[in-house]
């Protein structure tokens, strides 16, 4: 599998983690879930929120959570799309 | 006294019908090469993906090309049937610009080919881009457009053996099909300009180019259109 494609699986993974909780989550048990590196993981995160994917929400307790933004669900929505295009033209 | 076969082809096919034939036949090709690029705006958009851009970016500068190829008709045919020069200060430019545009887009179509295939793909827009800007100037500096040609053909050449030696008895499949018509049909293209005597072959060659770019056109509307009814 070509790292390309690796790289836009993961970051759906990521996306999904999270959407999957209830769109909230710390980043402590999101890198836990993700089964990666932590380093990868940082990478990861840092693209994703620097491309407003995700977002860091501050609660009450000063405690930092993560949810998706708009683009963070229209990724979700069309990864299945984007695979197929990138299968389909062999990009 | 002899008949000579016009130099424009087909009787019917005097010099005013020849360049209807050249907008209208440009301009489809350029809005479809256009369509593509921007239908996928939206899916380069959210992933940044090199392929994606790469196939993008082969269709934007094939819209250019063939555009440059119709303002260099206009400008050797208006010189040739009116005694005019048409744009006379933009004549040398175009010829730039068709060698720019032609190259980058034809290095675009390669790596879109083979990038699976190799590991490193930073910088490969950088060399792109420069490569073109060096061959569009020795082109136009030697005047001798045989040079963008040759140049054009060893792309092509060296993406098949490249990509034959990497996939062996899974070379052929539609994409490849269509991608290698793409280079083949444009380099004939090119033959075309100021080549008024093989214009026999101009209408079934410039078919075959406008079936080519919208197979891959309706091809990409279905798998957007396909998701869009998914979800």
């Amino acid at each position: 599998m070509s790292k390309k494609r690796d790289r836009l699986k993961i970051a759906y993974d990521i996306l999904k983690i999270i959407k999957d909780h209830n769109n909230s989550i710390k980043k402590t048990p999101l890198l836990r879930y993700t089964n990666i590196s932590s380093q990868s993981f940082n990478n990861y995160y840092c693209e994703l929120k620097n491309k407003s994917f995700i977002r860091e929400v501050i609660d009450k307790k000063g405690q930092i959570y993560l949810s998706l933004t708009d683009k963070g669900f229209n990724y979700l929505t069309k990864y299945n799309q984007i695979k197929g295009f990138i299968e389909e033209f062999e990009l | 006294m002899l008949n000579r076969p016009s130099p424009f082809g087909p009787d019917w096919l005097n010099p005013i019908n020849l360049m209807l034939l050249e907008v209208i036949y440009s301009i489809i090709i350029a809005v479809i090469c256009l369509l593509i690029y921007f239908k996928t705006k939206n899916l380069y958009s959210l992933t940044k993906h090199e392929g994606i851009a790469r196939f993008r970016n082969t269709f934007f500068y094939f819209a250019l090309a063939y555009l440059s190829k119709l303002l260099i008709f206009f400008e050797s045919t208006s010189r040739l049937l009116f005694s005019f020069e048409f744009l006379p200060l933009f004549s040398s430019l175009n010829f730039l610009l068709i060698g720019y545009f032609s190259m980058v887009a034809l290095f675009y179509l390669s790596l879109t080919i083979i990038a699976r295939n190799i590991k490193e793909t930073k910088r490969l827009d950088l060399i792109t881009h420069l490569a073109a800007i060096i061959i569009s100037i020795i082109t136009f500096l030697t005047r001798s457009p045989e040079i963008s040609t040759i140049i054009q053909l060893t792309v092509i050449f060296t993406s098949i053996i490249f990509l034959f030696k990497k996939t062996k008895f899974k070379f052929f499949n539609q994409n490849r099909i269509i991608y290698y018509s793409l280079f083949t049909l444009w380099i004939v293209n090119l033959l075309f300009v100021n080549r008024f005597f093989i214009s026999t072959f101009r209408i079934p060659i410039y078919a075959l180019s406008v079936i080519a770019f919208l197979m891959i056109y309706l091809k990409v509307r279905k798998r957007l259109l396909n998701v869009k009814k998914e979800g």
